[in-house]
């Protein structure tokens, strides 16, 4: 990557850190024809990294896989609670090539939503009308065939963790020189799509220093954060 | 300030996590080992490339590049899987999970099988001595040391320790990719020649990079070079491996190599044109002609280059070049269109009505055909 | 969850640049885009602040990471097509280029801001601002894969190039605002000084 590249990726990571979470909908209750809707569980967009002591980020296999099992049945459970019928699709989804289109249009969509609804207020885009306005449009439809469910629900976080070194340089820096050293950091965003007319309905983003996907009881509070006000 | 207890400090630390066991064929990190992590993350980019748009499907191809890479791999065969990519640069990157993308600017300028087998076991090298995980491990040692002499230095009120650390760690990085390099190098070098390629091949590619940089500023090869320290002593020493080792007469592999990338030879040139580096361009296509011959498509794109740059004495040269195209067989039929462009902008209306005409006439269904109605009107 | 890089560069000149402007929502109404072109806006379009892209003006409706509209007013001899690329020689406009010659220049311009598998085409003649002009197609996809379509209009006026160009994703941006772009293309206006 170029010099200046990686100063302006420096640049919207700056932009990014100084907000905190929130969530958005445009509906207050998901579409019920009959009985309670269906949502399917899109594959988990998931990388849990170690932190070194020098601050960089690595990620770590056995942990990723562990978060994904943990999250996808606590977010199987929160939804149960909340009386909403939650469906994981087949994990290797993705690897459909009719659904590519729809998999990168979505992962443009959350990067939008990122930057001009969670980001710096500067970057709200005044023009666009309701709480989101983001949309898959026709694509939808594709993957409405495929899960014959009402709603799709797609998750993507990353979960960082303060490695033994880290730890050390921080109870180090404290005694020492009284400053702290920052520790491990959840940031996610999760996005809820009407199959139906390819909206994003819903959209809750999380950063907090807080939460530990690799444990089924820590993943269950992760997945109730994330499903906070998702709509009944 | 000393230098040398920092220098002790990075000696210690070459000294302790020196050496890295070669990657074994077929093996696979275990899920709970670092090295795990990064090839979660090369599968991942792996997974994108697989249906990039970008990705040149040609089964043919693929099948040639991937069978080269597999006489160079030998028992890696099943390890290494080669994904091309239609892109002007000229690079080559192993990931640490055995993906070795090839931009399609290196395919256009390789001479033969032997060059393409220079590049396959230079990076097989890079896997087989995982040196991308080597290297990432290296810097998180180095970081962390950072961090550690930040907060020690601030304790004890030597507040310089951090940054001069910093340096000496930015050196570290780089020798020890240079060390990378050089030791891939001969890897590459030992492995072709066991395949039976000549290995004055591998010389020879560097020879065609370092040709190229310097040109217009920012070319391909200037990034590579960017990215790839190359101290005019690695060459040599490629070289003095290279001499001692047999050279077979039939080891290049040239008409198979040329036969692969016939089909896509014009798409390339054309990618390298768009980019509007005329002088490094220029140099390309001038070592391309002098070393394959000039067929009319190379001519064609000879001329656009000129064309495109359009300085004074440029258009006088397209027309010149497209005259060369024109006396070859099979000239891409848009040298008329060009023809007529230049004419046009030199104010030879005749000539340039005659061009556009001598275009519609040998492409009837040119999908530009209503816009060269208009420059005909134009120029009656 | 890895952001798009493209996104991340977009939204990191934006950071760059909020210290002057924000994003602002820009008509229904005739908005002035400069150099005497105008154009009829509908609601929904916002203005990104001034350099995004390196264009004269750059709008988008759903971010620049899903659909962008660039503005090219009245760019004339020796003026570069986007801000970023004065320097090089070898992009400069010549007032006598021809649609066919500035279709090229869109296509490296294209391909030098990290654009894969560029293509142009469909060059056809069209009149723009009342003037007789060319329109044509293009296409790309990012640095993600995400692929895009685009399509614009222009015309060299009096040795100035007027062009407007809209591009979305393939998969739904380019199709859904499609209409919009298209009205706003055909509402641009150039008022001579």
């Amino acid at each position: 990557m170029p010099p200046f590249h990686r100063l302006f990726l420096l640049l919207a990571l700056l932009a990014l850190a100084g907000c905190a979470g929130g969530s958005a909908r445009e509906v207050a209750q998901l579409r019920t024809a009959d009985g309670p809707a269906s949502i399917a569980l899109m594959p988990l967009d998931l990388t849990l990294t170690r932190r070194s002591a020098g601050g960089s980020e690595h990620p770590v296999a056995d942990w990723t896989l562990a978060a994904e099992r943990n999250l996808t049945l606590a977010l199987m459970a929160a939804a149960r609670e909340r009386g909403l019928r939650l469906q994981p699709v087949r994990h290797d989804l993705w690897t459909q090539p009719s659904l590519r289109p729809l998999h990168l249009l979505h992962r443009g969509i959350e990067g939008a939503i990122l930057a001009h609804r969670f980001g710096d207020s500067r970057n709200r885009l005044p023009a666009k009308a309701g709480p989101l306005g983001w949309s898959l449009g026709r694509e939808a439809a594709v993957l409405r065939a495929y899960t014959a469910a009402d709603y799709a629900l797609f998750v993507s976080l990353d979960d960082s963790y303060a490695s033994a070194g880290r730890k050390a340089l921080g109870i180090a820096s404290l005694l020492l020189v009284g400053m702290p050293v920052s520790g491990g950091r959840q940031t996610g965003l999760a996005t809820l799509v009407d199959l139906q007319s390819g909206a994003v309905v819903w959209a809750r983003h999380l950063d907090r220093s807080t939460g530990d996907l690799r444990q089924p009881a820590a993943a269950r509070e992760t997945a109730d954060a994330l499903l906070e006000d998702l709509p009944q | 300030m000393n230098r040398l207890p920092l220098l002790l400090c990075v000696l210690a630390l070459a000294a302790c996590s020196a050496g890295l066991e070669p990657m074994a064929p077929q093996a696979r990190p275990a899920l709970a080992d670092d090295e795990a992590g990064v090839w979660l993350a090369a599968d991942r980019a792996e997974h994108g490339l697989q249906s990039a748009p970008h990705r040149v499907r040609d089964p043919a191809l693929n099948r040639y590049v991937q069978g080269v890479a597999c006489k160079v791999a030998g028992t890696y065969c099943g390890d290494i899987r080669v994904y091309l990519v239609r892109e002007a640069g000229l690079n080559a990157a192993m990931l640490p999970n055995g993906v070795l993308t090839l931009q399609t600017g290196l395919l256009l300028r390789l001479a033969d099988e032997a060059q393409l087998a220079a590049v396959i076991g230079h990076e097989l090298g890079h896997y087989v001595e995982r040196d991308g995980f080597a290297q990432m491990e290296r810097a998180r040692q180095l970081g962390d040391i950072g961090a550690w002499a930040a907060v020690f230095g601030a304790a004890l009120g030597v507040p310089g320790l951090d940054s001069a650390l910093e340096t000496e760690a930015a050196l570290d990085i780089l020798a020890f990719s240079r060390d990378q390099e050089g030791a891939s190098d001969v890897f590459g070098l030992e492995r072709m020649a066991a395949a039976g390629y000549a290995p004055q091949a591998a010389v020879e590619v560097w020879d065609l990079i370092l040709a190229e940089a310097g040109a217009d500023g920012a070319t391909p090869a200037d990034r590579l070079l960017a990215t790839h320290p190359l101290p005019e002593d690695r060459r040599e020493r490629l070289n003095a491996a290279a001499i001692a080792l047999p050279q077979p007469p039939e080891g290049r592999g040239r008409a198979a190599y040329r036969a692969a990338l016939a089909p896509h030879r014009a798409a390339f040139l054309a990618d390298e044109v768009r980019l509007r580096q005329p002088t490094a361009t220029l140099r390309l296509f001038r070592y391309l002609a002098e070393r394959d011959g000039l067929d009319a498509v190379l001519a064609f794109h000879w001329g656009e280059v000129h064309r495109l740059r359009g300085w004074k004495d440029d258009r006088r040269k397209a027309l010149a070049t497209y005259a060369r195209a024109l006396a070859l067989p099979d000239v891409p039929v848009e040298t008329h269109r060009s023809i007529a462009l230049v004419r046009r902008a030199l104010g030879q209306w005749r000539g340039a009505r005659f061009a556009f005409q001598r275009y519609l006439a040998h492409a009837p269904d040119a999908p530009d055909r209503a816009i060269v109605e208009a420059y005909i009107a134009e120029v009656l | 969850m890895r952001w798009p890089v493209f996104l991340a560069l977009v939204l990191a000149v934006l950071a760059a640049l909020a210290g002057c402007a924000r994003i602002a929502a820009v008509g229904p109404g005739r908005v002035e885009i400069g150099g005497g072109l105008s154009v009829q806006a509908a609601a929904g379009w916002n203005r990104l602040p001034r350099g995004a892209f390196g264009a004269g003006a750059a709008w988008t409706r759903d971010g620049p990471g899903l659909d962008a509209l660039l503005f090219v007013a009245g760019h004339g001899e020796g003026e570069p097509l986007f801000a970023h690329t004065r320097e090089r020689k070898a992009l400069l406009l010549r007032a006598s280029m021809t649609p066919t010659e500035v279709m090229e220049l869109w296509a490296t311009e294209l391909a030098l801001a990290d654009r894969r598998m560029v293509t142009v085409g469909s060059l056809m003649p069209a009149e723009f601002a009342g003037a007789p002009g060319f329109r044509f197609q293009y296409a790309y996809a990012d640095a993600d894969g995400l692929v895009f379509d685009g399509y614009a209009a222009g015309a060299m006026i009096a040795g100035r190039l007027y062009l407007i160009a809209f591009s979305g994703t393939r998969a739904h941006q380019f199709r859904a605002h499609w209409l919009a772009a298209a009205a706003l293309i055909g509402s641009a206006r150039i008022v001579s000084d």
